[in-house]
């Protein structure tokens, strides 16, 4: 083969990729910018694929950013649909007049993960009690630090217990997703905040135990908004009221057995 | 083209207001490439003459390893060193996972072989009559090696350059390895990576001006001391 037809055929093959990643035209895209906790639960892809089953003509393109992020994205134009946690910054976005439709749609719970020896005396401790526990120990905690819901909840304790963790040498900020974070932390068998599904999701690798605290006030409701001005609002409208029908609720409960085995997200 | 000039707007303003928080990318970024081409390089070079002068058993099979070394994934060489290191993996008691250490060692496997490859490459490149006189010298294997690596600095040069070149762009394994951590493993292509990931794109062009510079200079450098660019 000489030089030319090897280019070619490199361009052949390269368009023919393109078109099997591409949308076919008569599919539309909804993009859809989740929580990274909900993304790394791996949740969301499979309520997903299911809608999509059930409507063909739509594909969901799911994208993890931490909530500020994806209520900024929204804001930018670059999101059809969210799917976040954090009621204040989601009330603000709606008192805005920018969702065209907002829905409760489930809500799991935060848990306090650490190492086995540290997290055995913690059982029942409220968490305001267990983090200025941590803090007295100055025993290692990692935290998000992104602007995520989860990261939220964090800051908002830390403020109940009246403790200000950030620049202390025992405080890891990572700012990035619930995944990385969760790794950091079993790696430097540090505490952390994080949501339940992902915790179980890697619980073998990390080595992270539940501290089983007091789960008052560490419930995570997730809130899905159609944004307005969507190029695809029609499809992004039907989308978040099934995530919300009776249709939608069974698939979530469905998801959740067959990741978890066990309901986490409760319709 | 008002959204790429918007970028650049913010990229220049994030540039002008550059902090503590980016110069400590800039450094750790500077001291984790510095690092693992100087490994890379100590030991590729004597590799790389050893491969291109020496008749020894397994010869060939270090040429091939050479080879695939100089092409491997760096984020699958990221993803073996993770397995190693991970807490409870083989190496797992270092407690290396998701430290500058970690950085280096993943850096030093992606640049050693390129260092050996140029070096071993170059001293071939020198021909047939000056390994004749090379032969000729009646020297020790040692001594023989480090003469045809002194013929052979132009090559050299090539090496750290190529070497450093690699470790300072790339992305996957410090990535995998380091995790990103703010302050402690944040080097400026994973700070790109995180950046855009963000749709924070005027702070993504910012780090990347500077990665451009970086790479530059250092080219510009290595190729001056070894005598010629390319």
């Amino acid at each position: 083969m000489g030089g030319r037809s090897w280019l070619t055929a490199v361009l052949a093959a390269g368009l023919a990729a393109g078109a099997l990643g591409g949308c076919s035209p008569d599919e539309t895209r909804v993009t859809v910018v989740a929580g990274t906790t909900l993304v790394d639960g791996k949740l969301l892809e499979r309520v997903a694929a299911d809608y999509e089953a059930q409507r063909p003509d739509v594909r969901l393109s799911v994208v993890g950013a931490p909530t500020a992020r994806a209520l900024a994205l929204a804001e930018a134009g670059s999101a059809d649909v969210t799917v976040t946690h954090d009621p204040s910054l989601e009330e603000r976005f709606i008192s805005e007049g920018r969702a065209e439709l907002a829905v409760e749609v489930f809500s799991s719970r935060f848990i306090l993960a650490g190492p086995r020896r540290g997290s055995a005396s913690l059982g029942g401790v409220s968490a305001v009690e267990a983090f200025k526990r941590i803090a007295e120990q100055g025993h290692l905690f990692v935290s998000r630090a992104d602007g995520s819901g989860t990261h939220q909840v964090e800051k908002e304790i830390w403020d109940r217990a009246g403790l200000d963790p950030t620049s202390r040498e025992w405080y890891v900020e990572t700012r990035q997703g619930m995944g990385l974070t969760l790794q950091v932390a079993s790696q430097r068998e540090a505490f952390v905040l994080v949501e339940l599904s992902v915790f179980l999701t890697a619980e073998e690798t990390t080595g992270l135990v539940d501290a089983a605290l007091d789960p008052v006030g560490l419930d995570n409701s997730y809130r899905a908004m159609a944004v307005k001005g969507s190029p695809v609002t029609d499809e992004s409208l039907a989308f978040v009221e099934w995530l919300g029908s009776q249709r939608g609720r069974e698939a979530v409960r469905r998801a959740n057995l067959e990741l978890y085995g066990v309901q986490i997200f409760e319709p | 083209m008002e959204f790429l000039w918007g970028v650049l707007a913010d990229a220049v303003e994030v540039l002008s207001r550059a902090g503590p928080e980016l110069w400590m990318v800039v450094a750790l970024t500077l001291a984790v490439s510095a690092a693992s081409t100087g490994i890379g390089v100590l030991l590729g070079v004597p590799l790389g003459a050893a491969l291109a002068l020496g008749r020894f058993r397994g010869r060939g099979v270090l040429r091939l390893a050479v080879s695939v070394g100089m092409g491997f994934p760096p984020v699958l060489a990221g993803l073996l060193l993770l397995l190693v290191f991970w807490r409870s993996g083989p190496l797992g008691g270092l407690g290396l996972i998701f430290t500058p250490t970690a950085m280096v060692i993943a850096q030093v496997v992606l640049a050693t072989p390129v260092a050996a490859g140029v070096v071993s490459g170059s001293i071939r490149g020198l021909g047939m009559v000056p390994m004749e006189q090379l032969a000729a010298l009646r020297l020790g294997r040692v001594a023989r090696g480090m003469v045809a690596v002194r013929e052979a600095r132009a090559g050299v040069a090539t090496a750290v350059a190529a070497s450093f070149g690699r470790v300072v762009a790339e992305v996957g394994a410090v990535l995998v390895v380091g995790g990103n951590i703010v302050g402690e493993t944040r080097v400026l292509t994973t700070l790109i990576v995180e950046e855009s990931r963000q749709a924070r794109f005027g702070a993504a062009v910012a780090a990347g001006a500077v990665l451009l510079v970086i790479a530059l200079v250092v080219n510009v450098a290595v190729g001056r001391l070894g005598g010629d660019g390319p």
